[in-house]
This record gives C-alpha cells, sequence and structure tokens, in this order.
C-alpha cells in the first residue's frame, strides 16, 4: 500500500525556510489538523497561522459547517422490497423450525 | 447506540446521527460563532481530533448480536437501516450500480445465515462489511470489471485538483506569494439557517453522489457515520494517509460548493 500523502502543488517554493506556513499549504492541510493527525510542529505553525490569518480562519470555520451539514444530509431509505424480503428472510431463520 | 452517540455529541462532534434528520446540536455548538474579524486563538476541539474517538463500533455491538440471534425484528430493521448507505457505497467500488443493493441484499442474507455461528472476534460491524467486500470482489473478479481498488485510489488521490483554485492565492511575483488574494467570504450570521436548511442538506447530499466512488464512501463514513479515520482506513484497506487524502478531497469539494451556494443566495 503506497501512501500518497498530499502530493506537491506547483505553489512556488515549497517552503521559504522560516517555519511560516502559507495560506495555499494550510488550506491542503485542514483535514490532517482537524484529525490532529499533523505531527506537533506543524500543528503548533497550523495553529499559530490560523490566529493570524483571517482568510484561513473563514476558511476553517466553512469547512467544518460543511462537515456539519454532510452530517445532517438525508439518509438513504432502504427500498421497501428489499427491507420486505430481508423480513422474509430473518423471519424465516428466525422461526423455530427455521435456522438451525 | 445511545450512549455511544451521546459521548461523540459530548465531545462536540460532527458525527451522525442515529435518527433520520436528528442534528447533533453539540456540533453545531461546537462551531465559533461567524468571524466577525475576530481572530480564532485555536480552533474548538472536534471529536476526532488527537485520539480516535471511538476504537470500533461501540458496546451496543453486543446487543445488538444477541437481538439478531433472538429474533427481534426491529433491532434487524434498525440495523439494515443504519448500514445501507454505507454498505451501498462499499460495493460501489467493486460493482456496477444496478448489481450493488442486490449485493447488498445477498449479504444481510449471508449475516442472517451465519449470526449464529458469529464468534465475535471482530466487530459485527467488521464482520458485515468483511462479508460485502469479499462477496462483491469476487463478484467484480468474475466479471472482469475490478480495478484493483489500489488504482481507484492512486487516481482519485492523485487528481491534482486543489482544495482552493490556486488563482485565489497571490502567485511568486506578486506581495506574499501563497497567500490569500481572493479569501473566502464569512458566510455571516445567516450561516446557522443554512446550515440547517433541509435545501442545503440535499445539496450536499447530491455533491456526494458526484464524487468518484472511493471519496464518496470514506466520506460517508467518515462524516455522516462518523466512523474513526482508522477504521475507515482498515475496512477499505488503504493507508491512513490515503483515508484522509481522499476525505480532504471529498470535503474540499462540498465546501466549494456550498461557497458558491452561498454566495449566489447572499446575492439575490
Amino acid at each position: 500500500m503506497t501512501d500518497l500523502r498530499l502530493p506537491k502543488r506547483a505553489t512556488g517554493d515549497p517552503d521559504d525556510g522560516d517555519g511560516d506556513l502559507r495560506c495555499i499549504e494550510f488550506v491542503e492541510l485542514e483535514t490532517e489538523y482537524l484529525d490532529g493527525a499533523l505531527p506537533s510542529t506543524v500543528r503548533a505553525t497550523a495553529d499559530r497561522h490560523v490566529a493570524e490569518c483571517h482568510g484561513c480562519s473563514v476558511f476553517l470555520d466553512q469547512m467544518r459547517r460543511a462537515i456539519v451539514v454532510t452530517g445532517a444530509s438525508p439518509r438513504e431509505d432502504v427500498p421497501s422490497l428489499i427491507l420486505e424480503r430481508l423480513l422474509g428472510v430473518f423471519r424465516e431463520l428466525s422461526s423455530p423450525a427455521g435456522g438451525a | 447506540m445511545t450512549a455511544d452517540l451521546n459521548a461523540r455529541e459530548a465531545a462536540g462532534g460532527v458525527f451522525a446521527r442515529s435518527r433520520r434528520s436528528a442534528m447533533p446540536s453539540a456540533a453545531i455548538q461546537a462551531i465559533p460563532a461567524a468571524h466577525a474579524g475576530a481572530r480564532m486563538a485555536a480552533p474548538p476541539p472536534l471529536a476526532s481530533e488527537g485520539a480516535e474517538p471511538i476504537a470500533d463500533a461501540g458496546s451496543d455491538e453486543t446487543d445488538s448480536v444477541a437481538a439478531l440471534r433472538a429474533g427481534d425484528e426491529q433491532a434487524f430493521v434498525e440495523l439494515v437501516e443504519r448500514l445501507y448507505r454505507p454498505l451501498l457505497g462499499v460495493a460501489m467500488i467493486y460493482l456496477p450500480s444496478r448489481e450493488i443493493a442486490e449485493e447488498v441484499a445477498q449479504t444481510w442474507i449471508a449475516v442472517l445465515q451465519g449470526i449464529a455461528g458469529f464468534q465475535e472476534r471482530s466487530s459485527l460491524r467488521s464482520w458485515i462489511f468483511g462479508i460485502l467486500t469479499n462477496k462483491a470482489k469476487t463478484r467484480g473478479r468474475r466479471e472482469r470489471r475490478m480495478l484493483p481498488l489500489s488504482m481507484l485510489v492512486r487516481a482519485e488521490a492523485s487528481d491534482e485538483e486543489a482544495a482552493v483554485d490556486p488563482r485565489r492565492f497571490a502567485g511568486r511575483d506578486e506581495p506574499w506569494p501563497g497567500h490569500w488574494k481572493t479569501p473566502p467570504a464569512s458566510w455571516g450570521s445567516e450561516a446557522e439557517q443554512i446550515v440547517l436548511a433541509h435545501e442545503t442538506q440535499e445539496l450536499v447530499a447530491s455533491i456526494i453522489e458526484t464524487l468518484p466512488p472511493v471519496q464518496r464512501v470514506v466520506v460517508t463514513l467518515r462524516d455522516i457515520e462518523g466512523w474513526a479515520s482508522s477504521d475507515v482506513a482498515r475496512q477499505l484497506e488503504i493507508t491512513p494517509g490515503n483515508e484522509r487524502v481522499l476525505l480532504h478531497r471529498a470535503r474540499t469539494r462540498i465546501r466549494a460548493v456550498l461557497e458558491e451556494y452561498i454566495r449566489d443566495a447572499n446575492d439575490v
């Protein structure tokens, strides 16, 4: 299983050496950031960045809201034909005569 | 189940509800008020931050197994309904869409036939998904339509689509290269209503339908069903790193569509 991680984007210099994060990098780290999956040094840099950058704090807020809406999206109904059929099997197997 | 969800909601989780329409209220509260120029020192924690919220399915598992064995019809129907979308999503990775509902039905029949002998060495959920994955793989292979999952993952994860249109950031010859040139506009005080609106939720459901299959199942399991990252990776046999790349693609796509939708709504 190869781990592809985040592909390098055409973002100019990957790092200007001052340990700061640019917005274009931060937006790609966000899921790892929310999952608490970033190494602690990167995490600290990201915390600092989001505290100082209004655009990225808005972006982070929108990501969180997007996650909430996703969690509330309507559940797909099990088609009644399938449910009836499964219940038929369930009853048959659960009855004393069925199953074993 | 109930205790399980409560624990997640208490932690401010953004996770799924066990009932249609029930919105995790704590998840809403976990979102900071719209930024009115305010700077955020540190983001409020999500349930998934730091430690994984739940190692695997909760303690209701044993109850479910017992209920199924005892012929509890209600428990069975609830389980079928709860796992329907995730199972469809996994089947979709391996099979053409016309076959997935049947494969899920066949999985449940195999579950019912096997529940008496289920050893509980894995969680009930893992066992059910394992049955589906094996069946779908076998069938996909037989019909020679199956791309290896690793190829799908590679294609979906290496797709060069950025989280945000790169033109919204300053280029290398501009001041502050790599920083916002066109930052996202705050969704404003109506954001709460927008997020809760049924129409928005329908929109998001339709975006999810258009995602590539592995992204779709990852975002369904993580953000709708509330699975832990490690469980999704294990179930789909992908690395946690790739799992997050795929989730990130899906989430940023959803955010981008919402951004456009809300901008249009505010323009009217």
